[in-house]
């Protein structure tokens, strides 16, 4: 009975996946150790990105390890650093704007410029990634200018974006794109609400 | 048998084109053909799943038994699609954040499995090598094809460099990707069409020739 099931095409079938299987994962698993992205990696990564060359930075407080980050309405932030280059000082956020199309979001990185120890403007704004979004592609660098032009008087004042059903210029840029970007939007905005100090 | 890698790589690339032949692999390609370059990484990452997954199911189609066949040609695909993964996160991020998700869905890519089911499993690994690779070939031109045409009408530039301000915006939309996918089909068709007339017409003559004519042509 015992031999006659060892010769069975189902036994043997079995066999072979599992040898397959176990060969793959033991490759994959050599390679994922190999090829392995560092958080310090991809934080290079997303300076560069966003600033354009590559800088030490260092984990802002609260945003380490273990520590909350900042939520609000509109969005979270998870990663935040700072960072000095050529005497003046910038902090960088991974900001993920909820309300997207669809209820997806947008993770967008946010680089705020400091001069006289306050923020100054949004030097630069990139997209990271995004989930459950189809038209990101079609986000080009006229899109974020709206965000990168805000003055220091209007970042003093409060200025928040608008959302995308009363945001008529966002329909121009990208026709029927309205929904990603009210994620978009949002993304912006709970860095904006972070700067002032006003979780909601 | 001996291998006839002009047929392998005429298939591969114009007979059985994956893309405007057997119409197979039709959502990354109506997906990722906005830009040149994007067709060039999806085809880059194709190929190399084709070429890896062939060969090692050719090398395997002895072992594995039939009923289990598609489960393990799965398990194979889906490994060295996340070697590309891997590898693409690694060496060329861009690359890797434009293709997004469409890169995993490499797994479940007809062409690869086609290819593993109609030719791997039956052919020895050289040719099978061979046959993925020009299927490869036939879809990374096919898609740089598509992303360069539409990249120009749609976004007045190719491989990022930009052109001239005149676009139609159209092109750069799913609907101008249905109807660029449309126009290639039809024109690789009519195309392939008027070779074959051709050859027919051709063989017909000689045919038609006495022997001592026949040698000479």
């Amino acid at each position: 009975m015992k031999t006659k099931f060892f010769k069975t095409e189902g036994f043997r079938c079995v066999i072979v996946l599992f040898v397959i299987t176990v060969v793959m994962c033991g490759l994959l698993a050599i390679l994922n150790d190999v090829l392995f992205v560092s958080d310090a990696e991809r934080l290079n990564r997303a300076v560069a990105k966003v600033y354009g060359k590559e800088v030490q930075a260092e984990t802002l407080q609260g945003f380490g390890e273990g520590e909350t980050g900042f939520s609000c309405e509109a969005g979270t932030i998870e990663k935040a650093y700072c960072f000095t280059d050529d005497g003046v000082y910038y902090e960088l956020f991974g900001s993920t704007g909820k309300n997207g199309y669809k209820d997806g979001t947008v993770t967008l990185w946010v680089l705020v410029k400091y001069e006289n120890d306050k923020p100054a403007s949004l030097e630069n704004v990139a997209v990271d990634s995004y989930e459950k979004q189809t038209l990101m592609s079609s986000f080009n660098s006229s899109f974020f200018n709206k965000y990168t032009s805000l003055t220091t008087e209007e970042l003093e004042s409060g200025k928040l974006f608008s959302t995308a059903a009363s945001d008529t210029s966002v329909q121009n840029v990208v026709s029927g794109a309205t929904m990603s970007s009210n994620a978009m939007n949002n993304a912006v905005n709970t860095v904006l609400l972070y700067l002032w100090g006003e979780a909601v | 048998m001996k291998t006839n890698f002009k047929k392998i790589a005429m298939d591969g690339v114009i007979t059985s084109n994956p893309t405007l032949k057997l119409v197979l692999g039709t959502c990354p390609t109506l997906a990722l053909t906005t830009l040149a370059m994007n067709g060039i990484g999806m085809g880059a990452a194709v190929t190399f799943v084709l070429i890896c997954s062939n060969v090692f199911v050719s090398l395997l189609r002895n072992v594995i038994p039939d009923k289990v066949r598609i489960p393990a040609f799965v398990l194979i695909i889906a490994t060295f699609v996340t070697i590309v993964r891997l590898v693409l996160d690694k060496f060329l991020p861009t690359i890797y954040e434009s293709l997004g998700l469409y890169l995993p869905l490499i797994v479940v890519n007809c062409i690869i499995l086609a290819r593993a089911e109609s030719f791997a499993s039956k052919n020895g690994v050289l040719a099978s090598a061979a046959d993925g690779l020009f299927m490869g070939i036939g879809f990374t031109l096919a898609l740089t094809i598509m992303g360069a045409s539409r990249e120009i009408l749609g976004a007045g530039s190719i491989f990022g460099v930009h052109l001239w301000d005149f676009k139609i915006e159209f092109f750069a939309k799913s609907a101008g990707a249905f109807f660029t996918y449309g126009t290639f089909i039809a024109v690789f068709g009519f195309v392939s069409y008027l070779l074959h007339k051709r050859k027919k017409i051709k063989s017909f003559k000689l045919s038609r020739l006495p022997e001592a004519a026949k040698e000479e042509n």
